[in-house]
């Protein structure tokens, strides 16, 4: 394996990884790849991962595109009583339970990949309905071409409301929608022109929201001449996204996000690194799924470069701990924890997304993250594999604390853990009064506590 | 999940006091004498062994037991490992005691079992007597030997320190001790109050609490035929907590002072509370009663009782899918008039505000003064399930319509003011509703015997097509009624039409003792609540698997159960009424004796 953050060869690092001896492909890698591509992996999951190449897995997620119909219909049932209430505040309840149940970990994970990306808030849109009717846009679109989805959302009425743009008249364009369209959507900053903007807006002019539906208002529309990248026509506000979706730098724009995403935090974002990644999207016509395909099963996404090398995200600290042990809890609550954290779903910050990496972790969510846990692992409703976690233990052969604390180290943490922090770990866990499973729930609150099990 | 437990366990004492409607006998002798004269809550059970009997051969309480035992949260902690050992624990005692434990317990307390609570020493003793002395040394023998023995295999100290005092046995552990004479036991938690008790029970005193005044005047009152009683010294908490935040005169919750007020009045100044559990022809009725002078209702609170305690609820109303009634009298305008009597500052204040911006709405009418003042104390809180209309969408979470009824006293005045205020809230809420993207109200009059009606109907979105999932706003349109001197303000206008055709007017039923008026009374059908469920079952499921991570089938169950445990219920009333000497407050539920819980 090469090292050294500035000299990493993009032929090895985007080619397949390939273990020469199956020892070189461990449940460590297997776990890694489901923690990025999901949100963690139970035992029978690891197992089944060891059985097939890095390759085989990376094409069964991308192909993967269609949740199972037991989930789906459960998922629709509790969308249907959330959409009842009218009230956005219980569709965070709503997701994460998909994402527990979901048979499609990787769809799940893009749906919340383009989330953020193209982040719109219930805080301002208020609208149930809209805001899960975006979600199931960007679920649609999670794995398929870009250049569709950024149409999609493009008349999407919660994005319209969201970035003002409900109501866009000629006299008085409306320059919100165009500019993040080009600055966080498609191109990323310095890719474009105030003047980009301000025409890209006149594309968008009679584009409205009537009855919670898109609607084209063509006495609003301005049917003049614009000019856009050097482009000149009366262009549409469909034709002006195309516009926008042509640039190259759009390829660049997207491909760094992803690798962010799915690689690491920090340290990749060369250009030397991005650019065959940003060539083979354009070249596909933009389809995220074959991106993908290449990045998930790189020599770069199994290397140290990338293990341990993202601090994991509030949603990926909770549903990934829930999700290694197939946990249930109360939704509700998790929720309200994870709002806690800067992570509520649904309600991003700001038109930016939550910005991730090292911004999830400071002394307060620190503390926070170590309070949820201990919290919910303390609840009733909290229970793994239907019942209680030393059953679970039980049922996978671990029958002693020491057993138990090697087992969920191994199965939770993407670094190893040193001597004497596993030791101190061990001996804290033995001390605690109380029953079995009450010292089991112990230990796994004080690992998910670990400094160590907060990178992913 | 907890709270769920707790209220499908108390179903379950419920449906086993009922079962002593078979079974209830006489009340046997009075062991408060033997209590010290400080205790402050004193309760007993006069016939216990009907209880125990009651429950085993009532098949209702079997099924209601097995209902119980599906819910998730009792099946998991009936096999988790403490329940499994209190089950061997049991099997052993049983096998050593060479009887069942019902039946154990029922020769332990078959003459009577007392409880009292003493805050001048922190005690709390248990007395209970036994069939005979032989039974009751049976069993406290095999039970200390089976403890000791297990404390022994385990390399523990004993337990039990046994020692004699006077006549008497007495077994002492490290917090808690027992003492038995001939064929009485005694538990407690301090021996101070143990050995007062004991010298009580062997001298056969007649100093303790039965000597006590208030004692004395509220065991004067008992019926015969009570299953089980209680009594709490109210002078003497008050004197144990003089809390001056408490027994202040000023409420800060104007909403409080409507519920509760005269309730706490009552409170302020009455010696004791006595409370009765009796058997009734299908049910069961809990009795609460304090000391009360109706006549010398303090003028203050005369918006609760009336001027001098006269002040009656009319008869509750009954309207299809009735769900609930709460009638009641209260006069909101001698409430709002006495304000700064009952209120502190800040309420004050908040009402001051709101009535100079509700008089603006009636058109600078006084809002306290002329509007309230218009209206009967009479009042009335009708909740029923409601019907929806095919062709229309129907809701997917279904709520029950919500009317307010009361009587005008002026009805060719008041009626205009209301007909027109409800008007101009129906075009503010169009107005705050489209702003908001929410569907529209139209408004529709029609002419009832006796009076109008004012309607409104939901309007659907253009394109909208028959929906069986509409928005939670299709449940409501707001109605506004007047039949005669009736005005019934509702949220939808099937309730609406249905109260103005229901009666003609607030009528006062008499009281079953015809000395008694009532002040509030309650009326619940389960029938129609039952319905109610089933109607939101899906939603139900969905909160439950939220809520409690239960998966779709542990949720179904779940839900199901609640379901199966409500309907062993048939109605239930509570009514609130004052007698010459008492406030009473008395709830009877009625056991659903025509159908198994299982149909």
């Amino acid at each position: 394996m090469k090292s050294g953050q500035t000299n990493i060869d993009p032929d090895w690092a985007w080619s397949a990884f390939q273990p020469e001896q199956p020892e070189d492909w461990t449940q460590r890698q297997v776990a890694h790849f489901y923690r990025r591509c999901g949100f963690a992996a139970n035992p029978e999951m690891l197992q089944s991962g060891l059985q097939k190449s890095p390759l085989q897995l990376a094409s069964e997620q991308i192909s993967n595109r269609q949740e199972s119909s037991q989930v789906e219909q459960v998922s629709a049932s509790l969308a249907r009583s959330v959409l009842a209430t009218a009230d956005a505040k219980n569709l965070p309840a709503w997701w994460t339970h998909r994402l527990l149940n979901t048979s499609a970990p990787l769809l799940e994970k893009m749906t919340l990949f383009w989330h953020g990306h193209f982040a719109t808030g219930a805080e301002k849109v208020k609208d149930a309905q809209l805001m899960f009717d975006q979600n199931q846009i960007l679920r649609e679109h999670a794995l398929g071409n870009f250049g569709s989805l950024v149409h999609a959302i493009s008349q999407d009425p919660a994005m319209l409301i969201y970035l003002d743009s409900a109501s866009n008249r000629k006299v008085h364009p409306n320059e919100n929608f165009a500019r993040e369209i080009m600055e966080l959507f498609v191109l990323g900053e310095g890719n474009y022109s105030e003047k980009d903007i301000r025409e890209l807006a006149r594309c968008f002019t009679g584009w409205e929201i009537r009855r919670d539906q898109f609607y084209f208002n063509r006495f609003q529309h301005d049917f003049d001449e614009k000019i856009i990248f050097n482009d000149t026509g009366t262009f549409t506000g469909e034709q002006g996204v195309d516009l926008v979706l042509e640039q190259p730098a759009g390829a660049e724009f997207v491909v760094g996000k992803l690798m962010q995403f799915f690689i690491a935090d920090e340290g990749l974002q060369h250009p030397e690194l991005i650019q065959p990644l940003a060539s083979q999207f354009r070249d596909s016509g933009l389809e995220t799924g074959a991106l993908l395909e290449t990045m998930l099963s790189s020599n770069l996404f199994y290397s140290d470069y990338a293990m341990g090398r993202k601090i994991r995200s509030p949603v990926d600290f909770a549903i990934g701990l829930l999700n290694a042990f197939e946990g249930t809890t109360n939704l509700l609550e998790l929720n309200r924890g994870l709002d806690e954290l800067g992570q509520r779903l649904f309600y991003p910050p700001n038109v930016k997304g939550w910005e991730g990496g090292r911004n999830w972790i400071n002394s307060s969510t620190l503390l926070a993250r170590a309070n949820l846990m201990q919290s919910l692992l303390v609840r009733d409703e909290t229970r793994f594999g239907g019942g209680s976690l030393s059953q679970y233990c039980k049922t996978h052969g671990v029958t002693s604390l020491q057993e138990a604390i090697d087992w969920f180290v191994e199965i939770l943490l993407a670094v190893p853990l040193s001597e004497p922090k596993h030791s101190e770990l061990v001996q804290r866990c033995e001390h605690g009064s109380g029953s079995f499973e009450n010292n089991l729930r112990r230990g796994l609150g004080l690992i998910v506590s670990l400094p160590e099990y907060q990178l992913a | 999940m907890q709270t769920f437990a707790q209220t499908t366990f108390y179903s379950g004492m419920l449906a086993a006091l009922f079962s002593l409607g078979i079974y209830a006998e006489a009340p046997a002798g009075d062991a408060a004498r033997y209590f010290p004269a400080t205790t402050i809550i004193y309760a007993e059970i006069d016939q216990p062994v009907d209880l125990i009997k009651g429950a085993q051969q009532n098949p209702q309480i079997s099924q209601l037991l097995d209902e119980l035992k599906t819910i998730p949260a009792i099946k998991k902690s009936m096999e988790g490992k403490d329940f499994q050992k209190f089950q061997f624990a049991l099997k052993v005692v049983e096998a050593k005691l060479g009887q069942k434990w019902p039946e154990a317990l029922a020769a332990l307390t078959h003459h009577g079992i007392s409880i009292g609570v003493d805050p001048v020493s922190n005690g709390v003793g248990l007395l209970m007597q036994a069939e005979d002395a032989e039974a009751l040394n049976n069993i406290t023998n095999s039970l200390v030997e089976l403890i000791e023995g297990d404390a022994k295999s385990k390399g523990q100290e004993p337990h039990f320190e046994q020692v004699e005092y006077r006549e008497a046995k007495v077994f002492k552990a490290s917090d808690f001790g027992f003492a038995t004479w001939n064929n009485w036991i005694l538990i407690g938690n301090k021996s101070d109050v143990g050995r007062s008790m004991l010298d009580a029970l062997i001298d056969d005193s007649n100093t303790g609490l039965s000597s006590t005044e208030n004692f004395r005047n509220a065991s004067n009152a008992k019926t015969g035929d009570a299953i089980a009683w209680l009594f709490i010294d109210i002078d003497a908490a008050r004197a144990a907590n003089p809390d001056e935040n408490i027994y202040s005169n000023k409420a800060d919750d104007p909403g409080g002072e409507f519920l509760l007020g005269g309730l706490y009045s009552a409170f302020h100044e009455t010696p004791y509370l006595t409370g009765e559990l009796q058997t009734v022809d299908s049910g069961l009725k809990l009795k609460l009663s304090v000391p009360f002078d109706r006549s010398s209702i303090s003028e203050e609170r005369n918006h609760y009782f009336g001027p001098e305690g006269t002040g009656s609820a009319s008869s509750p109303i009954y309207v299809p899918g009735h769900l609930l009634t709460i009638s009641f009298y209260r006069d909101l305008s001698q409430m709002f008039q006495r304000a700064g009597d009952l209120f502190d500052e800040k309420a004050n204040d908040d009402l001051a505000k709101a009535d100079v911006g509700l008089s603006t709405l009636f058109s600078g009418r006084n809002f306290a003064d002329e509007v309230l003042s218009g209206i009967s104390p009479q009042m009335q809180f009708v909740i029923a399930r409601q019907t929806f209309a095919e062709d229309k969408p129907i809701p997917s979470i279904k709520l029950p319509g919500f009317a307010l009824v009361t009587e005008l006293k002026d009805p060719k005045v008041s009626r205009k003011e209301f007909r027109r205020n409800f008007i101009n809230a129906i075009g503010f809420f169009n107005i705050v509703g489209a702003m908001n993207g929410q569907p529209q109200l139209e408004i529709d009059f029609e002419s009832i015997e006796g009076g109008e009606l004012v309607t409104t109907n939901m309007v659907p979105e253009v394109d909208q097509k028959p929906d069986t999932e509409a928005r939670i706003n299709y449940n409501f349109s707001p109605s506004i009624a007047f039949s005669d001197n009736l005005m019934i303000i509702s949220t939808t206008s099937e309730l609406a039409e249905a109260v103005a055709s229901s009666k003609e007017s607030l009528s006062v039923e008499p009281a079953e003792d015809t000395e008694d008026i009532r002040n509030t009374a309650m009326l619940l059908s389960v029938k129609e609540l039952v319905r109610l469920v089933l109607d939101n079952r899906e939603h139900l499921i969905s909160q439950n698997m939220l809520k409690e991570g239960h998966t779709q089938e542990e949720a179904e169950t779940e839900i199901d159960s609640l379901v199966k445990i409500v309907r062993l219920f048939k109605r239930s009333k509570a009514v609130l009424s004052t007698s010459e000497t008492t406030l009473d407050f008395t709830l009877e539920v009625e056991i659903n004796a025509d159908k198994s819980p299982r149909e």
